[in-house]
């Protein structure tokens, strides 16, 4: 007679591990054994992305957003009930089931952002210190790993007044203050154009006549510069029209760096950053 | 199958048949099956009692049934190498292990994931929670429940509760 609560740990994990996230939230919920013994070790079946997407539903002026969340593997939708109001929250990355989002609390110029994690499966939220900012500068931020590992760093760009300037700010999870400092750019009219990380370095896509991509080290503090490939250099200079994007890859480390010859991106070319060579 | 396997079993072992060794496993309840110990080896808890020299006398395979036994036994045959021609034929005669809706081949494949375990036999292991991850997949929690024949054993407020952590992951 077989007694299925009973299953050893690592049996029952073995069997856990091979399920779709969906399901594994599921099967959590069998008896109470099952539940204190399954690890919440981040490995699913899934192979592909979920997308999350909402809908401003509801009569004329009162409206509400709805969060639903799809699954590829199995092609099914989820309705989500999220407290956070899309629209004054911006979305920065997504990454490890988390997102990451910012949220203006006044209509100054000076203001404070609030960053947070918010997990979509959970309703999870996980509050980092305010970061004050000029409201019109330009942001981009992102983050090394999941917010609940010890080592997660957030990352986080944005434009100064003075044009020849740059602010990088990181901090983790638990952090009561940001670590913040004023990097030199030696040209005028950038534009960050992505953040991505990527092997403990976070890197930026600048979109500018000295065609160069930013790399910071938040455990050595350290800023450093890499030339984009002379195909990409040349391009940007006679195309006004070009631009860029910067994607990194958790599962893999890799980081990619796309050019689009013209806004419509209707063509590109990706390049793979390869660390070892660099200086 | 038990007798099958152990007909199989006994014809290869009637002779000494050059330098391959028999081993003599007994399983809980008291069935005797001698096996190729270039078989029984697939098993890495047999593996390293052969490699320390501890397999000369009988193996006592606790809590594990002569009629399990004798499926475990089939499964190192078939996974013996040079047993089967291809790896397709190998595939086909595993898919018998894919459908697990009747009780009784859940029985089965608990029967043999808790041998798989015990004897430690990786192919064997990966087939099983195989099988039993492909039959709950989309499966709701109850669904999940009658599948194993487990009764909840939550209170109404514990079970409220579990619902309402990820209450999106229960909508139907």
């Amino acid at each position: 007679m077989s007694n299925w609560s009973d299953l050893p740990t690592e049996i029952l994990n073995l069997i856990v591990d091979r399920l779709y996230y969906i399901d594994q939230v599921r099967i959590r919920g069998v008896c109470k054994s099952w539940r204190s013994n399954i690890y919440y070790d981040g490995k699913y079946a899934d192979k592909l992305p979920w997308i999350m997407s909402y809908q401003r539903v509801g009569p004329n002026l009162i409206k509400i957003n709805q969060f639903y969340l799809y699954e590829p593997s199995q092609k099914r939708k989820y309705r989500v009930e999220t407290k956070i109001p899309i629209h004054i929250a911006i979305l920065h990355a997504s990454k490890f089931g988390w997102l990451l989002l910012s949220q203006i609390t006044t209509l100054y110029s000076f203001s404070p952002s609030f960053f947070f994690f918010y997990c979509p499966f959970t309703n999870e939220i996980i509050q980092l210190p305010k970061l004050d900012m000029n409201l019109y500068s330009q942001i981009q931020a992102t983050f090394s790993t999941s917010p609940t590992s010890s080592d997660c760093v957030v990352f986080v760009l944005n434009s100064c007044p003075d044009p020849k300037r740059i602010r990088v700010s990181t901090c983790s999870p638990g952090d009561t203050a940001w670590c913040s400092l004023l990097v030199n750019i030696d040209d005028c009219g950038w534009q960050i154009k992505k953040v991505a990380y990527s092997k403990g370095v976070f890197y930026c896509a600048f979109l500018s006549r000295f065609a160069y991509m930013g790399a910071y080290n938040p455990a050595l503090q350290e800023w450093k510069i890499h030339p984009y490939p002379p195909f990409i250099i040349q391009r940007l200079y006679n195309h006004k029209n070009s631009d860029l994007d910067l994607i990194d890859s958790p599962d893999d480390e890799n980081l990619l760096l796309s050019y689009y010859p013209s806004r419509e991106r209707s063509h590109v070319f990706v390049f793979r950053f390869d660390q070892s060579q660099m200086k | 199958m038990s007798t099958a396997a152990t007909a199989d079993a006994s014809s290869s072992g009637d002779t000494t048949e050059g330098s391959v060794r028999l081993l003599t496993l007994q399983s809980e309840d008291g069935e005797v099956f001698e096996v190729k110990e270039t078989i029984a080896t697939q098993s890495v808890t047999i593996k390293g009692m052969v490699d320390d020299d501890c397999a000369t006398s009988t193996i006592p395979v606790c809590n594990v049934t002569g009629r399990t036994l004798a499926m475990v036994i089939e499964w190192w045959n078939k996974h013996e190498i040079g047993a089967v021609s291809n790896e397709k034929e190998l595939k086909e005669w595993e898919s018998q292990f894919d459908t697990i809706d009747d009780k009784s081949d859940r029985d089965d494949v608990y029967d043999l994931l808790m041998a798989a375990n015990y004897l430690n036999i990786p192919t064997l292991l990966d087939c099983c929670t195989s099988a039993v991850a492909e039959a709950i997949k989309g499966k709701s929690t109850d669904e999940m429940r009658e599948f194993f024949d487990i009764k909840s054993d939550f209170d109404e407020k514990e079970e409220d509760a579990l619902r309402k952590e990820n209450q999106w992951a229960f909508e139907n």
